[in-house]
């Protein structure tokens, strides 16, 4: 039990861009639409209101995404939108999460893809998240309707129980000379590509290598690369290392892996393995960029060198199914 | 890349000054901070690709590599300007290297780049066009018609819609009825993106992803560079450059932070690609090119009045 968390307020972050980047170009990613986005904010208010959650902190937006829920949900629930300087950019979603845990709300709904919740869950210290999938590869945020998401929400928050009701989810921290610059949470790909442009990576001839901590059968992006080798699911402590390209002896292995939506590759694997926790791999590249769950993120020049940690101490995640069955 | 980008940005702010002292008369509309949607884009075209401006395009020829004497010949007026001086701000056009012209007509020239494409698609021939419109264009009729018959034709065309938020002084917020541009595109049947418009390899990425889609029969593509003015909406009009009060300070200095020019330049040398030394002499070389245009432009003459009614019109058998 959590005793000072305030189990009456959640928090609620919405990426007003996500579903929109060049992936609707490279590959056949769907436009996630604003209206979309409303509607599900709309659904989730519904669940709160009915397993009376009476606070929602809110991360504002120009749309206005969460305009229609507060108003007809205002008699039941306040709705107070956090200050924060500037929208839509990802400073706005880093202070909006930092006030949310300022403010101990029992759990923060993160509606976005992958990288929005890395954003997020960086920013938290012991805040548990329900990450739901409004993005374009989506491995860490559920694929959850809106009204189960708020009812799952309002009755973690009346369980009042973070250790039984929530996981701590593994991170991948990147390392640039040793110091500490960022983190993500499903995968780090470490890209030829030498800027950050559109940010997103679909040219699987310009990845070197690809480090991962939690693969799925159903997923879809570079971590289903992982999937497609080891053929099961990872242990908590363990993340899988793969380099793409040919070997010296040739007859490369090569596997056909989904790396975008409607986008499948045939990819050669130069060699692959799993490692434990706590352990720092260095990438073989001297320059390049690093993409982080899907995102290049950082840049790195000949004398910088990157290497990549896997830490157990990541976000804390709601369990859904255990919340709902109790 | 980034000396286009220069070379806009010096040109640009030449015209101010030459504007300032009277040597040009009229109204320009600058295009001081969207620099990298047209050097972005421009790059990942070929010569023989047509492209087509609006109201604001001094910087759309000179990223396609058109030559910066004659275009400041046209602006101040004169003889040798692209279009012997009669055409002035909004009419730049030099169909040897792809570009199509401009027009101060808003969304006109989005038909025009779509029949360009047309043409390619009749003749059988592999170029594309691509067409720069401004964020208020968006919700002409023009506009829409043309994306329609696009996607419907499958024309290869690309609808770069410049959105530096203002419409004149009317935000997008406020006259757009959805959040992004690009969310249209799924409307009509085509992929739209969002791109950071001050980030010239972004919108450098996307085009070339747009381009190849076009050339391989797959259609129109809209991409959206979020991008920012941050000069009044035009000068030499005294009623629009008076009223600021449509953006604050802030807002325009929180943009000119992200300058495209610095954007492109600290990425080259965090990736050592160019020192500054470098970036300087590239800024010197470019300063010059264009004081250079400022004088053959003032050298220029005017054209004579009994040129007036020459090249109203064209022959169309000669231009077919």
């Amino acid at each position: 039990m959590d005793k000072n968390r305030d189990f009456s307020s959640v928090g609620i972050i919405v990426n007003p861009l996500s579903g929109k980047d060049i992936r609707r170009l490279v590959a056949s990613a769907s436009v996630v639409s604003t209206h979309m986005k409303s509607n599900e904010i709309l659904k989730l208010y519904a669940g709160l209101a009915a397993y009376n959650i009476k606070k929602v902190y809110v991360m504002p937006d120009y749309s206005d995404i969460s305009r229609r829920a507060r108003e007809q949900y205002s008699t039941k629930i306040e709705t107070i939108l956090i200050n924060t300087k500037i929208l839509d950019v990802e400073e706005t979603t880093i202070q909006a999460a930092k006030e949310m845990e300022a403010k101990k709300v029992g759990c923060i709904i993160v509606f976005g893809g992958d990288g929005t919740c890395r954003l997020v869950s960086k920013h938290l210290k012991e805040t548990p998240i329900l990450p739901v999938s409004t993005g374009t590869n989506n491995l860490f945020p559920l694929n959850l309707e809106g009204t189960v998401a708020g009812i799952a929400a309002a009755k973690f928050c009346l369980l009042k129980n973070l250790e039984k009701y929530s996981n701590r989810e593994k991170k991948l921290e990147i390392f640039k000379n040793n110091e500490l610059v960022d983190s993500s949470l499903v995968d780090v790909v470490i890209s030829k590509t030498p800027y950050i442009g559109s940010r997103a990576i679909w040219d699987i001839n310009n990845v070197d290598e690809i480090f991962i901590s939690k693969v799925s059968h159903e997923g879809i992006g570079f971590s289903s690369i992982g999937y497609s080798l080891i053929k099961k699911d990872l242990s908590f402590n363990r993340g899988v290392h793969i380099s793409l390209g040919q070997n010296d002896y040739g007859n490369p292995k090569k596997i056909m892996s989904a790396i975008a939506p409607g986008k499948i590759e045939e990819i050669e694997i130069l060699g692959w393995k799993e490692f434990s926790d706590n352990k720092k791999i260095s990438v073989k590249l001297s320059s390049g960029t690093v993409a982080l769950d899907g995102e290049r993120t950082i840049e790195f020049n000949p004398s910088q060198k990157i290497s990549v940690k896997l830490n157990i101490d990541g976000p804390y995640c709601l369990k859904v199914k255990e919340i709902l069955s109790a | 890349m980034l000396a286009r980008m220069i070379r806009i940005r010096l040109f640009e702010s030449a015209l101010i000054e030459c504007q300032k002292s009277g040597e040009i008369v009229g109204s320009l509309h600058t295009y001081i901070g969207e620099e990298a949607v047209a050097v972005g884009s421009c790059v990942a075209l070929n010569d023989d690709d047509y492209i087509a401006g609006n109201h604001r395009s001094h910087g759309h020829p000179i990223a396609k590599g058109g030559d910066i004497n004659k275009a400041m010949a046209e602006i101040f007026g004169k003889r040798d300007g692209y279009c012997k001086g009669k055409g002035g701000s909004m009419h730049l056009a030099d169909f040897s290297i792809g570009i199509l012209g401009e027009s101060g007509i808003v969304a006109s020239s989005v038909p025009v780049a779509t029949g360009a494409a047309l043409a390619a698609k009749l003749k059988n021939e592999d170029f594309i066009s691509l067409v720069y419109f401004g964020d208020g264009a968006s919700n002409q009729g023009a506009c829409h018609e043309s994306m329609n018959l696009a996607a419907l034709w499958k024309l290869p065309v690309i609808f770069v819609c410049e959105n530096n938020q203002f419409a004149v002084t009317t935000s997008y917020k406020d006259s757009v009825s959805v959040d992004h541009i690009s969310d249209r595109a799924s409307a009509y049947g085509m992929p739209g993106v969002l791109v950071d418009g001050q980030d010239a390899l972004a919108m450098y990425e996307a085009t070339t992803v747009a381009v190849e889609r076009a050339r391989s029969g797959e259609g129109p593509t809209l991409i959206e560079g979020l991008t920012y003015r941050y000069e009044d909406h035009s000068l030499g009009l005294a009623s629009v450059r008076r009223d600021q009060s449509y953006r604050s300070d802030e807002e325009v200095e929180k943009w000119r932070k992200r300058d495209p020019i610095e954007v492109l330049k600290s990425n080259m040398i965090k990736q050592e690609i160019i020192t500054q030394k470098e970036f300087d002499q590239i800024e010197e070389k470019e300063k010059i090119s264009v004081e250079k245009a400022v004088d053959f432009a003032r050298k220029s003459p005017f054209p004579a009045p009994e040129e007036l009614y020459d090249d109203l019109f064209t022959d169309p058998i000669e231009f077919a």
